[in-house]
């Protein structure tokens, strides 16, 4: 494998050369500061352009020449990172061995295509097209509920601090969707084109010149946008545990527990807490799993995430409502359990193979490789073989250290309130 | 072992059935790190009567036992558990139940030999007591609870109590709460001891591996496990052809309604193989229905819907074909439905576009040891072996072929279940 980082001034192309995979995977992303206000926007915008162009007028044009070229498929999506909004376009085609002479080419100028050759007459977007991704919108939006793992983790973040870009709905808000109209949308197409920090990245078995010629064939850019830090860092420590309750008619409730930390050395951040992490409640042999689960039936599932991007521990459960107060009293036993070093070599040494056998899985995957190279990139995270070293040099004392400074801030139940579960 | 290609497509497969039955299928990958394994046996949710090994008298259990069992296999007599075995090695292991199978897989990048020495151990190995029993029945009730909260799944489960009138099949996999807590250590031994012997098993790998060893571990497994003289005796629960009911309609703590609409076929009344059968009828949904569709591109003007999609089921002689949708006008998607189903207006240019697209899919799957060895055992369940020239046989389809099969299905035998929510939407 092969990587070439070119820069082009005003954005960047980085080069993924492997002979591993069949596919070609192109990703342009577009980056910049997130706001609340933004997000609806930025969902619609992104459905538009990938739902018919100036040439493809509809869905179905553009799906039926994306078929005749072999299938090639191109998608978008927006997501958070810490403080930051990407707008991630891919497309995904067979190498030209399986397909024709030509063939990449065509797929890449339809890409560029999608993206600045808008379905646009007069200053607006295109009637239909905006009817119909608007119902879609729409019906997202109000269908977030139903999600309801999704539903509690969100309330629990809303509750914890409703101003923080991590509490933020993707799916974006009922109000910002009505002001959309199809002149403003366009006039935020324009602003959208310019504003954001752009990366393209391409990975598979290509040309690196005829690749880095076709980009510059389809592709301008001019204008110079300023980079910045996607992490948000926590500044305030929760003084007492809040707790919020909130009933729905549901046959499970929803358990979600946010805990905060700060001011965690560089090593601590990076390998430290990922080992806490692992060793409290990531695998079926977690401690979490183990005693929630297996020894006290209490749930289905359960388990623990690290938002590092957000300086925020996260830990979700389903599980009967009335067993509530006995479940997070079980987790914060675990979480205490930690911090006094009652935990084995075993149980360390498993997370450590965990970490390092995920690492080295990773290089069967095109998309995991590209991931990981995006988030080296521009998370700053070490490349491989530095945390496969790193993390065994965690000691026991580093765990407990961070176990410590770790501090439950909101526990959240949304109470399933159907009459069968009062029995 | 024998050897064999999947034309055009790079992969190759070693095969044998091992002289206690069970049947062993070995995708080799040169240039992957990872592996996967999949041991299963052919039980599933859809036998609920059948005469347990050593017995005459035909058994019924309760719903759910199938899924029960998969939980329960991962109880050891020492107390060690897989999960804590497979940790060690950084290695993944779960299993999922389905209607027809139940499978038990592990995956990961170290020690396949010593993980795969294991698999065939613990699910050879089972160990019921009324305590983990009731244990596990907590940890179930939770689990059903959970799909039970979600719209998707429920109209799938409400869809299919419409279809079916006495296949088992018509029951959620996971059982209900009230069936579940019926399940006693005996049921279990008894579906265990009848289903999991090696001639109803089958063992498949996929990734990076040595073949020679991994056959050497197989061949002793041969040894210890001896065939054991049986044949299987599970009720025919007489499906009729008739959809079992037309109309089901419920509220639920949803805020867009889901509509569920299938149209039950007798499969045997086709004259082309059930492989075929199976092309054509995805054909036709992909052409009709799918992304390049008319029809999905009126239905969203018209704002009938916004997500939608089609697929097709099979259980014994029976063939499905259903459409699930998010639409706040779903007895109006319904008549559109129904017309469309009945326009004969497939052109070969389209039939033409979609064996480009479905040649292309074909190679891009084999990238993925995964997906290559779940295609393998649906192939393996669904026709009794490995398709190995796909790409002709998707070459060979053609309009007359798909009309004919067409004209024998009778697009009024229709099920349709609707969700509508408990509130008015706002």
């Amino acid at each position: 494998m092969e990587t070439k980082k070119i820069d082009k001034n005003t954005y960047k192309i980085h080069l993924i050369k492997t002979d591993k995979f069949k596919n070609i995977d192109v990703r342009i992303s577009f980056r910049n500061k997130i706001k609340k206000e933004e997000i609806t926007k930025r969902n619609f915008l992104t459905s538009i352009l990938t739902y018919s162009t100036k040439k493809y007028k509809t869905k179905r044009d553009l799906m039926v020449k994306m078929q005749d070229l072999y299938g090639v498929n191109i998608s978008a999506k927006n997501i958070r990172l810490g403080n930051s909004m990407l707008s991630i376009f891919t497309m995904s085609t067979l190498e030209e061995q399986y397909t024709e002479p030509g063939n990449l080419e065509e797929c890449i100028k339809l890409l560029f295509e999608i993206l600045f050759q808008p379905n646009v007459e007069k200053l607006k977007f295109d009637k239909e097209s905006f009817d119909i991704v608007q119902k879609n919108i729409e019906t997202e939006i109000k269908s977030f509920k139903e999600n309801k793992d999704a539903y509690g983790i969100t309330r629990m973040f809303e509750n914890m601090d409703e101003n923080a870009p991590f509490s933020y709905r993707m799916v974006g808000y009922y109000d910002d969707f009505k002001k959309i109209d199809q002149e403003n949308l366009y006039t935020y197409y324009k602003e959208f084109i310019q504003n954001n920090i752009i990366d393209i990245y391409v990975i598979g078995n290509f040309d690196a010149y005829e690749v880095e010629k076709f980009i510059g064939k389809y592709f301008k850019f001019y204008k110079l946008n300023k980079d910045f830090s996607p992490y948000i860092k926590n500044s305030k420590m929760p003084k007492k545990i809040r707790k919020f309750i909130e009933t729905d008619d549901l046959s499970q409730s929803k358990l979600a527990i946010g805990c905060r930390y700060k001011e965690l050395s560089e090593f601590d951040f990076k390998y430290t807490l990922t080992l806490y992490n692992l060793i409290l409640g990531v695998s079926s042999d977690s401690k979490l799993f183990r005693v929630v689960r297996e020894q006290n039936s209490l749930a289905y599932y359960v388990y623990s995430r690290i938002s590092k991007l957000d300086d925020l521990l996260l830990i979700v459960s389903g599980i009967e409502g009335k067993n509530f107060e006995k479940t997070f009293k079980l987790i914060q036993e675990q979480m205490e359990a930690i911090k006094k070093g009652d935990f084995t070599e075993e149980e360390m040494e498993k997370a450590i193979t965990f970490f390092i056998s995920a690492l080295e899985q990773l290089e069967d995957n095109q998309y995991e490789i590209l991931e990981n190279y995006v988030s080296m990139q521009l998370l700053g995270i070490d490349d491989i073989e530095t945390r496969k070293q790193k993390i065994r040099e965690v000691t026991k004392e580093d765990i407990k250290r961070v176990a410590k400074s770790i501090k439950i801030d909101t526990v959240y139940l949304l109470k399933g309130d159907k009459k069968d579960e009062e029995n | 072992m024998k050897k064999i290609n999947l034309k055009g497509l790079d992969v190759t497969i070693y095969t044998k059935k091992l002289k206690n039955g069970l049947d062993v299928f070995l995708i080799p990958y040169e240039n992957k790190n990872n592996y996967f394994l999949s041991f299963l046996t052919k039980y599933g949710s859809s036998v609920d009567d059948f005469v347990p090994i050593g017995k005459k008298e035909f058994l019924h259990i309760p719903q759910g036992v199938a899924h029960f069992l998969e939980h329960k296999m991962f109880e050891n007599e020492d107390g060690s558990n897989p999960f804590s075995f497979y940790s060690e090695s950084g290695t993944g292991v779960n299993a999922n139940t389905w209607f027809t199978r139940t499978q038990y897989i592990c995956y990961g990048n170290n020690e396949i030999e010593k993980n795969l020495e294991y698999l065939l151990e613990f699910v050879s190995a089972p160990y019921f007591t009324d305590e983990n029993v009731k244990k596990e029945q907590g940890i179930i009730e939770q689990e059903i609870k959970m799909y039970d909260d979600q719209a998707e799944w429920k109209i799938d489960d409400v869809l299919r109590l419409g279809i079916f009138k006495n296949e088992p099949t018509r029951n959620d996999i996971a059982g209900t709460v009230e069936e579940i807590n019926k399940i006693t250590k005996e049921i279990l031994y008894a579906c265990y001891y009848t289903f999991y012997t090696p001639s109803n098993m089958a063992f498949f790998a996929s990734g990076k591996m040595n073949i020679d060893k991994i056959e050497a571990i197989l061949d002793a497994y041969d040894v210890k496990y001896k065939a054991k003289k049986t044949k299987i005796k599970t009720k025919d629960y007489k499906e009729p052809d008739e959809v079992y009911k037309k109309e089901q309609r419920m509220k639920m703590n949803v805020v867009v309604p889901k509509l569920g609409y299938a149209i039950k076929i007798n499969n045997t009344q086709f004259s082309c193989t059930p492989e075929f059968l199976d092309y054509y009828l995805n054909l036709f949904l992909t052409i009709k229905f799918g992304l390049t569709s008319k029809f999905r591109e009126e239905a969203k003007k018209e704002q009938l819907m916004t997500s939608f999609y089609a697929e097709i089921f099979t259980i014994s002689d029976h063939t499905t074909i259903s459409f699930y949708a998010d639409s706040e006008k779903p007895d109006a998607l319904i008549e559109k439905l129904k017309k469309e189903l009945l326009k004969r207006d497939i052109e070969e240019e389209d039939i033409k576009r979609i064996q480009k697209v479905w040649k292309s899919s074909e190679v891009q799957m084999t990238d993925n040891i995964e997906i290559t060895l779940n295609n393998c055992i649906q192939d393996y369940l669904r026709y009794g072996q490995i398709i190995t020239d796909r790409l002709d046989k998707i070459k060979m389809l053609n309009k007359k072929d798909l009309d004919d099969i067409l004209s024998k299905i009778d697009f009024n035998n229709v099920s349709y279940a609707i969700i509508e929510p408990k509130e008015e939407i706002k």
